[in-house]
């Protein structure tokens, strides 16, 4: 199939001082059309800036290299722009938190027909028909009691809810790739099950690419085709969700999982490096149950497999 | 039989010369036995907290009696609750609020100790030391900020800095609600060390199903300040009666 989005060895580094931080190194993946793919990992591993980096969401001292194409045309440093016409329309996104995301003195309707209005040159809808098909969003996304929703502000609806409110922000110019960040952090147990399933009925009914970051490994295996593992900036396993979930490779993928309460919590030494002095060869190294001479003096490479690699010197084809 | 909580109702005030009532909790009843960790489910606003703070004498009741080790603590004044609070620790939801951000972490964690005075037949460092040994964290760590320290940290230290009391009762307000899984499972095996090892009872609050499922005994699901369905953890888990205990395991994912 035709790939939406496709990165290649992504890298990027912040400036602080005189120093340089590398965040991600040689981030490659590829989305193709309708297909979803997560991203899971620790907290701080990278995963929010390689979606702020697709976005040119980065701050001012970021650096970015290597290459994003997306339909085969290189966005990767184009100008701002060039780039406006991309972001909301073609690629949008779900920013984390909806009690941080959403502005307290707007109504919410109107915070979400922003998002069109300010590009009227290409819909040119009249108010009104905004309004219904806002509505319309909204009653797609279960919302309950759709007609006054549109004019209450944030502070009077629930965590779920406003996290739709989020979610139709970002379906409401029918972009082609949606790229989602923590739909389901910090969210109740029975309102995750409501956000997993908008997702589900999203990939189904609008055919929308989605790149979804999330350290939930259970939204994940709901949603995503396929399961990208990060860990330290860098993307140690890719594989379909099922391989990785039931056959995992790397052995930080295999401590992710079988942390997992329903897996028997088992913990994993130690804690991640610090950005700021990473070991010299695998970054998984001081941490590895299963280290050979040669994990602290190389990087592993990519070893591919189906439909995805791993990084890791043990694994064996 | 630790702790003892029966018809336990809390109403709160609001509007217009307080007119308008809300009952945040209705008449809720259920006891803790010795050595034994009992779950608490329900979705957010149900009342958890509420019932947490009543417990740890944060609230008044309205109406109803904590009952803890044969002793009636609902209604002491400040200074008759001292001698309890040494008894009841609590780790909150969210570890980086509960230290003082204008002090460094070792002032935060000897702060129980020289207010109970415990330092008086042991040295305070020692004491602290070997409190914080038992979390893994590290003498150097304790010079540092609450802002230059993971959640994670926060949380072993929280948790090490309420076991330093010796408590009898361990009160978990969703402890792991903002961790990682692979953190996650870290600040559960501790809270259960401290179980198995100190015989500490709890009262662990969460509205992670698979998190409840691997910790707790007996649990009781709560839905608008009451609860409505208290059992064994197996039982409950395997054949719900409630309807909405029914919904609530239907949205359990199983991986």
């Amino acid at each position: 199939m035709e790939n939406l989005l496709e990165v290649k060895n992504l890298n990027v580094s912040f400036l602080m001082g005189k120093r340089k931080i590398h965040i991600l190194k040689d981030v490659s993946f590829n989305i193709e059309k309708n297909e979803v793919l997560a991203v899971i990992g620790e907290t701080g591993c990278g995963k929010s800036v390689t979606g702020s980096a697709i976005l040119h969401l980065l701050p001012e001292n970021a650096e970015v290299g290597g290459s994003i194409k997306y339909n085969g045309i290189d966005i990767t440093n184009i100008h701002e722009n060039e780039f406006r016409p991309y972001r909301g329309t073609e690629i949008a996104a779900v920013p984390q938190s909806p009690s941080t995301s959403l502005d307290p003195l707007m109504k919410v309707g109107k915070q979400v027909s922003e998002c069109v209005t300010d590009k009227k040159y290409k819909y040119g809808e009249h108010k009104k028909q905004l309004k219904e098909s806002i509505i319309n969003i909204f009653s797609k996304l279960k919302l309950p009691r759709i007609n006054e929703i549109y004019d209450d502000y944030p502070c009077e609806l629930s965590g779920g809810m406003n996290q739709r409110i989020l979610i139709s922000m970002g379906i409401v110019t029918k972009p082609k790739l949606l790229i989602v960040d923590e739909p389901t952090k910090a969210i109740d147990w029975a309102l995750r099950k409501e956000v997993i399933e908008v997702f589900q009925d999203l990939k189904k009914e609008r055919r929308c690419a989605m790149l979804f970051i999330t350290h939930d490994i259970a939204a994940a295996k709901c949603v995503a085709d396929r399961i990208a593992v990060m860990y330290c900036g860098q993307i140690v396993e890719i594989g379909y969700t099922n391989d990785v979930l039931n056959n995992p490779k790397h052995p930080y993928t295999k401590g992710l999982i079988a942390s997992m309460p329903s897996r028997g919590f088992h913990v994993m030494e130690g804690y991640m490096p610090s950005f700021a002095d990473l070991p010299i060869g695998c970054r998984f190294e001081p941490r590895c149950s299963e280290k050979t001479d040669n994990c602290s003096k190389y990087e592993p490479q990519m070893i591919n497999i189906k439909n995805g690699y791993v990084k890791c010197f043990r694994f064996k084809l | 039989m630790i702790l003892e909580v029966k018809n336990l109702s809390k109403q709160y005030s609001c509007g217009f010369f307080g007119l308008n009532k809300i009952n945040a909790v209705n008449n809720v009843s259920f006891y803790i036995d010795d050595g034994e960790i009992f779950g608490l489910i329900g979705e957010s606003g149900c009342g958890k907290t509420t019932i947490t703070r009543m417990i740890m004498g944060l609230l008044k009741p309205t109406k109803g009696n904590i009952i803890f080790e044969n002793e009636n603590i609902t209604r002491l004044n400040t200074k008759q609750w001292r001698p309890f609070r040494k008894k009841i620790q609590i780790v909150f939801q969210n570890p980086q609020m509960t230290f003082n951000p204008r002090r460094n972490l070792y002032f935060s964690c000897a702060e129980p100790i020289k207010i109970h005075g415990l330092s008086k037949d042991m040295n305070e460092k020692a004491m602290i030391r070997h409190m914080i040994e038992r979390v893994g964290i590290t003498e150097e760590q304790l010079k540092k900020f609450p802002h230059e320290i993971s959640g994670g940290q926060a949380q072993r230290l929280s948790i090490a800095r309420a076991l330093s009391l010796k408590p009898r009762l361990l009160v978990c307000d969703e402890p792991t609600s903002m961790l990682d899984v692979s953190v996650q499972a870290h600040i559960l095996k501790l809270i259960k060390e401290a179980n198995e090892k100190y015989g500490v009872s709890m009262l662990f609050i969460s509205h992670d199903l698979e998190v409840i499922q691997a910790m707790c005994s007996r649990i009781a699901v709560m839905k608008n300040g009451q609860i409505i369905e208290t059992g064994y953890t197996n039982e409950i888990f395997n054949n719900p009666k409630h309807e909405y205990t029914k919904k609530l395991l239907s949205s359990y994912i199983k991986i």
